[in-house]
């Protein structure tokens, strides 16, 4: 059960991340043991922009993920072999579940230049690189000053005629970049055949209400693409994402699960409640990342509810917590 | 005159060759009755009463209030102006700006006040009443000596002001202030400067323990405006609490107290939901500064009570304390902060800390009643400003 695994890896980061154990020891006192997700202790997901936070010896450390925060600064997770191999497991797990086993011929819509600048840790680079690994040929839908690369899609589309066609980007590129440039050169692509797997959040778009619907509607109406899928998850718990199902429902992945609290107290909502996000992963054992309070907000549903068959729990994300300024003398000058 | 952006702003007050405005003398009527206006402006202003910080500045501003402020200068009929002074405001503290423009204005300076870019709702009531108090002709020669603007962090324009201002008052973080203190200015150039402080609260348990029911929700209520009214954010807001008094009395008045604090609380506070995790964050820095776990005694929705000596360096904000108990109240020097200012009492001679601090050889810089922390005046820091900010001219 993914509660008895959640109890015992905080248990073992209490032993093997002396910082990790000296929190928890602070502000988390209750004795007994967690008997739900609730009762775990977690961190907040800033821990990870502020603090190095790792349950393995520094020789172990095999690869350190980065993202890059708004503020500037941005997470570290340490990985080992293990974990970075797990990770890369039921990513593949959760993935061929949705869209099937193998790779496929990937159209990431974005520029090269995101990838190819290896100082900048953005979300998007770290998504491009990771879902690349179900890449066989990949091609780059926008030039390097984010225009529609007509050509290039055009020959490559070519060369993977028959094939399925696995588009990836971020929410926010695919709408703006990509649809608009679509729409400008009037010109309609066939991606009848194509899936397109999406996230990154909907703040850019916020101003334009674009809500879900419309977003798939414009999609289907541009390139004919039926199978559109929102994808919820973070460097912070890579492996554990949330996939938009067929009935448009984010479920949690296998091993990992979803709960809210309230904003304001931190206590736990029950499903339907509107409040910030709380993640768990129980694949995580290199860095104390099973269970984190992120600062998204949301709600949660009983997965049982939705038709697709599947049960585990169903994430909606409204947006991020308002980037209130801290104040404080020392942060007096804006 | 609204608020300007530093790029449309008439910065020729800064350069060198500029015909200066001649600075005011202290003790002229205009600015007297300026203040006078802008006080009943705002006093009226319905607008104004959802706000305690924009009613306390415009009590403030009262032609009474003044008058003693001013009065209290030495010679001030024969002190005015340095010139043109810039004022970097503070972020945390909306009103900030505004008494830091009073301090220029009433020492005569010309003034260039850059106000928080966080949209505060004071900011723009302030700002307003003084723009329709300025349309009167009876103002129109301040108008050109009372500027408000909003600029990025580092507008590189903001370095040619302070090469040409008379006088510079920048108000911390402790980065800023040491920013503006390398940056190149005239070498008669006025500095003030205003970095980071702490502050404490220091309550007689027995007194507490004593006190009628009225009387304890006064001092809770009092205790909330010096704290969560600016959510713990000013320098002058106590992050410690030193309870005074023998075992059992400091255990029954802080149970007393904490209690009727939290039904005071209920209701009419929240901590917004970024700093319910910057708490979270504070913890877990005070836990890496340590290298080993701290112990709350009391861990609300809000207020999270801390009882670890070792935190004295520690950040308390957005509803964590520090309490730390002594027996009697000639102890506390050795709790004292280097940066310490403002001591709010309760129960207490404010007089008699004093002089226990005295002894002890560490000092701050207020010594005030619970309630007080916020009260701005013309004194801060332990610097008379608006002397320092004017010139005394000797006349013989």
């Amino acid at each position: 059960m993914l509660l008895d695994d959640l109890v015992k890896l905080t248990e073992r980061h209490r032993l093997a991340c002396r910082f990790y154990r000296d929190y928890t020891d602070s502000i988390f006192t209750s004795a007994k043991t967690p008997t739900s997700l609730a009762e775990l202790p977690y961190l907040p997901v800033r821990a990870f922009k502020q603090f190095d936070l790792k349950s393995v010896p520094e020789a172990d450390v095999y690869k350190v993920m980065r993202s890059s925060g708004t503020s500037g600064s941005h997470s570290r997770i340490f990985l080992d072999r293990d974990t970075a191999k797990r990770q890369s497991v039921v990513l593949s797990q959760c993935f061929a579940e949705h869209f099937g086993p193998g790779r496929f011929p990937m159209l990431v819509i974005d520029s090269p230049k995101t990838v190819e600048d290896r100082l900048s840790f953005s979300a998007r680079t770290a998504g491009i690189n990771g879902f690349s690994m179900f890449s066989r040929g990949r091609c780059f839908a926008l030039d390097d000053q984010m225009n529609l690369d007509l050509n290039s899609i055009r020959t490559f589309l070519e060369e993977h005629k028959g094939k399925t066609i696995f588009l990836f980007g971020f929410t926010s590129v695919v709408w703006a970049d990509f649809l608009n440039g679509l729409e400008d050169c009037a010109d309609r692509l066939d991606l009848e055949n194509a899936f397109l797997l999406h996230g990154g959040g909907w703040k850019k778009l916020e101003h334009e209400r674009v809500s879900n619907d419309s977003f798939k509607a414009r999609i289907k109406h541009l390139t004919g693409c039926g199978r559109v899928h929102n994808y919820y998850g973070m460097v912070e718990q890579t492996g554990t994402i949330f996939i938009e199902c067929e009935h448009g429902n984010m479920h949690a992945a296998a091993q990992s699960d979803v709960i809210t609290r309230d904003p304001a107290t931190h206590r736990s909502l029950p499903h339907g409640e509107t409040g910030l996000i709380q993640v768990f992963s129980s694949i995580q054992e290199s860095y104390p990342g099973h269970s984190i309070l992120t600062e998204d907000v949301g709600r949660t549903r009983d997965g049982a509810s939705c038709g697709c068959g599947r049960t585990n729990n169903i994430v909606e994300i409204d947006g991020r917590l308002p980037r209130a300024e801290v104040r404080g003398c020392s942060d007096a000058y804006p | 005159m609204p608020i300007h952006d530093l790029a449309d702003l008439e910065l020729t007050a800064f350069s060198a060759d500029a015909t200066p405005l001649a600075p005011v003398r202290c003790s002229h009527p205009v600015l007297l009755a300026f203040c006078q206006a802008l006080s009943s402006r705002l006093l009226r202003d319905p607008a104004s009463r959802q706000f305690p910080d924009v009613m306390t500045f415009g009590y403030f501003c009262r032609k009474s209030s003044i008058s003693k402020v001013v009065n209290a200068l030495q010679d001030r009929d024969s002190r005015l102006g340095w010139g043109t002074l810039l004022h970097i405001a503070p972020a945390n503290i909306p009103v900030n700006f505004a008494f830091s423009f009073l301090m220029g204005f009433l020492s005569g300076n010309n003034n260039y006040v850059r106000v928080p870019s966080t949209p505060y709702p004071q900011v723009d009531l302030i700002v307003g009443a003084i723009d329709d108090i300025l349309a009167d002709p009876a103002f129109e020669d301040l108008r050109p000596r009372i500027n408000f603007f909003t600029s990025e962090r580092d507008h590189p324009a903001l370095v040619g002001m302070v090469r040409g201002a008379a006088g510079l008052v920048v108000w911390g973080g402790d980065a800023t202030v040491t920013k503006f203190k390398a940056m190149d200015k005239p070498v008669s150039a006025v500095e003030l400067y205003f970095p980071d402080r702490v502050s404490s609260a220091v309550l007689a348990a027995s007194e507490i323990k004593g006190l009628d029911e009225d009387g304890l929700t006064k001092l809770c209520d009092r205790f909330f405006n010096d704290t969560f009214l600016v959510d713990q954010n000013a320098c002058s807001s106590p992050s410690i609490m030193f309870w005074v008094g023998e075992d059992s009395a400091r255990d029954a008045a802080r149970q007393r107290f904490w209690s009727r604090f939290g039904e005071r609380l209920a209701g009419r506070y929240d901590l917004e939901p970024v700093r319910m995790m910057d708490k979270h964050l504070d913890v877990m820095e005070m836990v890496a500064e340590l290298a080993r776990p701290t112990s709350l005694s009391e861990r609300g929705d809000i207020i999270w009570r801390f009882d670890d000596k070792d935190l004295a360096g520690s950040r308390f904000r957005f509803g964590n304390f520090l309490e730390i108990d002594i027996d009697d109240i000639n102890q506390i020097g050795t709790h004292i902060r280097s940066n310490e200012q403002t001591i709010t009492q309760f129960g207490m001679s404010s007089h008699d800390i004093f002089e226990t601090l005295a002894a002890s050889g560490r000092m701050v810089d207020r010594i005030v009643p619970v309630g007080d922390a916020l009260s701005m005046s013309m004194q801060w820091d332990g610097k008379q400003v608006l002397s320092l900010l004017s010139r005394q001219v000797e006349i013989s």
